[in-house]
């Protein structure tokens, strides 16, 4: 009896890891800080480079991590001048958007566009948080 | 003429730096009080350069080159920066504790408002480090 749901179940399964698997965003955006290479922008496009990266000089870089657990830190210019460092979550809306989400008065919510990364060099775009 | 302090620390942007570069925009500040100094900066004003947090001294002289602009490493345009180009070096660098020794500069910003990272000077002010640092 149950061998001709064979077909469906399986179906079902792929479509269900297909859709894990899409919404893995690439490993090389975990486990480090990402350095705003403002210098770099293009007039869409905002990119990053790693904390390691070789930067010119600049005040005021600003920054964000991700954890694989979920965990986004971004890090902004305080009042100071110094970085402070604000966190929240992330999750993936689909296979190239990123919701970033903060605790109330801890930053503002917004959504994270992945054009593209590599170990040195990512680039995305920021879009303000769906309502 | 309106005279100037501006901080920065040295590892982050240093008095080299700005020598080297011959010009920097004096981004990333984010403090009301110190952006309304940015904005009130006129072309050609002085600003002294002192390194914050590790060496915690005045180290040269610069001067506005281009007044107040949105700052380009923010997407808020609220936040501003100036140009600023190296005039010269201190031949001795005066340091916070000769600031906090010498009487005539007892009310100087640096002292009232620590934190602040863009301040202006009263004229004997700017006469005094700058008779210190040369």
């Amino acid at each position: 009896m149950i061998i001709k749901y064979i077909p469906l179940i399986t179906l079902i399964l792929f479509c269900l890891i297909a859709t894990t698997c899409l919404r893995q965003p690439d490993a090389h955006l975990f486990g480090k800080t990402w350095l705003h290479a403002n210098e770099e922008d293009t007039d869409d496009l905002k990119i990053y480079r790693p904390n390691t990266y070789p930067f010119p000089p600049s005040r005021g870089r600003t920054g964000f991590g991700l954890d694989a657990d979920g965990t986004f830190r971004l890090l902004a210019i305080a009042p100071t001048d110094g970085l402070e460092e604000h966190t929240g979550k992330w999750e993936m809306v689909n296979q190239n958007l990123m919701r970033i989400t903060f605790a109330e008065n801890e930053a503002e919510d917004f959504q994270l566009e992945l054009i593209s990364v590599t170990a040195d060099l990512l680039k995305v775009k920021f879009l303000p948080a769906a309502k | 003429m309106p005279y100037w302090l501006v901080k920065s620390e040295p590892e982050a942007y240093s008095w080299g730096d700005l020598v080297k570069d011959g010009r920097t925009s004096w981004t990333g500040v984010r403090n009301y009080q110190a952006r309304n100094n940015l904005q009130a900066m006129k072309k050609e004003d002085l600003v002294l350069f002192y390194h914050s947090v590790s060496e915690k001294a005045i180290v040269g002289l610069a001067s506005v080159e281009t007044e107040a602009y949105p700052d380009k490493t923010s997407d808020d345009p609220r936040w501003l920066t100036v140009d600023l180009v190296p005039v010269r070096d201190f031949k001795n660098i005066v340091s916070l504790d000769m600031i906090k020794k010498d009487n005539r500069l007892e009310n100087i910003a640096l002292l009232k408002q620590s934190r602040l990272s863009v301040m202006p000077l009263r004229p004997e002010e700017f006469e005094v480090i700058l008779g210190l640092g040369n």
